[in-house]
């Protein structure tokens, strides 16, 4: 009996991910037309000069990709704990954590990555200062990885109940404020100039910190949710 | 002359794996499902029966640790040692009520991820176990499209292929037709000749040798 390896185990997950994603585009597009529809709503709720909507397209870009990031996270476990395949992963010779990290990445990359791909393209639509841009998507890629360890977590917490949402939300968006205030924060300092690196180098600590104990507890927020 | 291809593997006869448990108390809000659960399973064949709601499919999840009991111990042994929890967990393959398996994929897709949490395995061995049962033609199908009774035995052939010497069926008979029944039956019978262990919670009982079956009655 061949054993199992780590990388084996990543990739099984994967390629479930890839599969059910291909199957359904629908409703795997839906967080990013969410993204696309709020950054373009923006500016015709407001007087669209340039100057007004330069001074807050962070901020906006920022909170319509967490919004976004938490609608695409919130129903990570619900297919496989309404079918059952959750008990599977939590019988499986490896760990739970590791199976949650490399399903919760996985679903990173097809949802919290298009964000931050599009990420420039909705800024460029509200004239963010050309400074702003490379922060912005660093800033983004950390912030989404960050957020997809925390939403997995309260994901798992309310699997189990049925209309979880509001829950989901209460638990979750306490969670990710720090996130969006140190995202926001380099973006901005990045467009007026400034040096980025303070609430970079924070927002890298908080993702690694997520990333790393997330896992962990969402494994066990699982096992609770099935028992 | 051409030497024969696609020969199944000579199976390796598993360690003598058994269950046992003491004193178990489990409560469901108001109910007490079990108190003073004692057991200790002797032969292969664990058979639990019992009225609807006397809690079987609990006491089959809390055998394999997905769910934990309000006072009490469940211990698994093989060839009379003790197992640690950490190390029970390789050994068990579950196929409970809800049949694990992804509407949007397909059988063999399924197959492989649910495999693949155990141990590592090919499309092609998938494929070579499945025509061994002459259900090959379900493989491409999405899981979605098949009946409820080609559901049942998918995920009955993800315990046979996972290759764990114990097996924890709950309700394998369920939406099967006389065919199937003597199907699972058959798998019984040779997972037993190869030395595996089985725990199954059903109304109907195996065909296996009564000697090798002890069952379990759980009262309301």
């Amino acid at each position: 009996m061949k054993s199992l390896s780590y990388t084996a185990v990543f990739g099984n997950q994967l390629r479930k991910e890839w599969r059910q994603l291909g199957r359904k585009l629908g409703s795997a597009i839906t967080p990013l037309l969410f993204f696309a529809v709020v950054v373009a709503l923006f500016p015709l709720s407001t007087e669209p000069s340039p100057a007004r909507l330069s001074a807050i397209a962070s901020s906006v870009v920022w909170v319509a990709a967490l919004l976004a990031a938490m609608l695409a996270q919130q129903t990570l476990f619900r297919g496989d704990f309404d079918d059952g395949s959750l008990q599977l992963m939590a019988l499986s010779p490896m760990p739970l954590w590791f199976q949650v990290l490399a399903k919760q990445m996985a679903h990173w990359v097809v949802s919290g990555l298009p964000l931050v791909v599009l990420s420039p393209l909705a800024a460029y639509s509200l004239y963010l200062p050309a400074d702003g841009y490379v922060t912005l998507v660093l800033s983004l890629l950390l912030g989404t990885l960050s957020l997809s360890a925390l939403g997995a977590i309260g994901a798992a917490l309310t699997v189990s109940i049925g209309q979880g949402g509001l829950l989901f939300a209460v638990l979750v968006l306490p969670l990710v404020v720090p996130v969006l205030i140190m995202g926001t924060q380099a973006t901005e300092l990045a467009s007026n100039g400034g040096s980025p690196s303070g609430p970079l180098n924070a927002l890298a600590a908080i993702s690694l910190l997520s990333i790393s104990l997330g896992p962990f507890a969402t494994a066990a927020a699982i096992r609770v949710s099935l028992d | 002359m051409i030497a024969p291809t696609n020969v199944p593997p000579v199976p390796i006869p598993y360690p003598n794996i058994r269950a046992s448990a003491t004193a178990l108390e489990l409560w469901r809000g108001e109910r007490c499902l079990f108190d003073d659960l004692t057991f200790e399973s002797k032969a292969p064949v664990l058979h639990v029966r019992g009225a609807n709601g006397s809690g079987k499919t609990t006491l089959l999840k809390v055998l394999c640790g997905l769910t934990t009991v309000e006072r009490g111990d469940v211990l698994w042994t093989r060839d009379g040692v003790s197992l640690r929890s950490e190390e029970t967990r390789g050994l068990l393959a579950y196929a409970g009520h809800q049949d694990a398996l992804n509407p949007a994929l397909s059988a063999a897709e399924n197959l492989a991820w649910g495999v693949g949490l155990y141990r590592s395995v090919s499309p092609d061995e998938i494929e070579q176990r499945m025509r061994q049962e002459g259900l090959e033609s379900l493989l491409p199908l999405p899981a979605g499209k098949l009946s409820a009774g080609q559901k049942r035995r998918v995920s009955l052939m993800r315990s046979v292929c996972s290759d764990t010497p114990v097996w924890l069926w709950d309700e394998p008979y369920a939406n099967l037709d006389a065919s199937g029944v003597d199907w699972v039956n058959g798998l019984i019978d040779a997972h037993v000749a190869n030395g595996g262990c089985l725990i199954l919670s059903a109304h109907q009982s195996p065909t296996i040798d009564p000697g090798l079956v002890q069952v379990l009655e759980l009262s309301q």
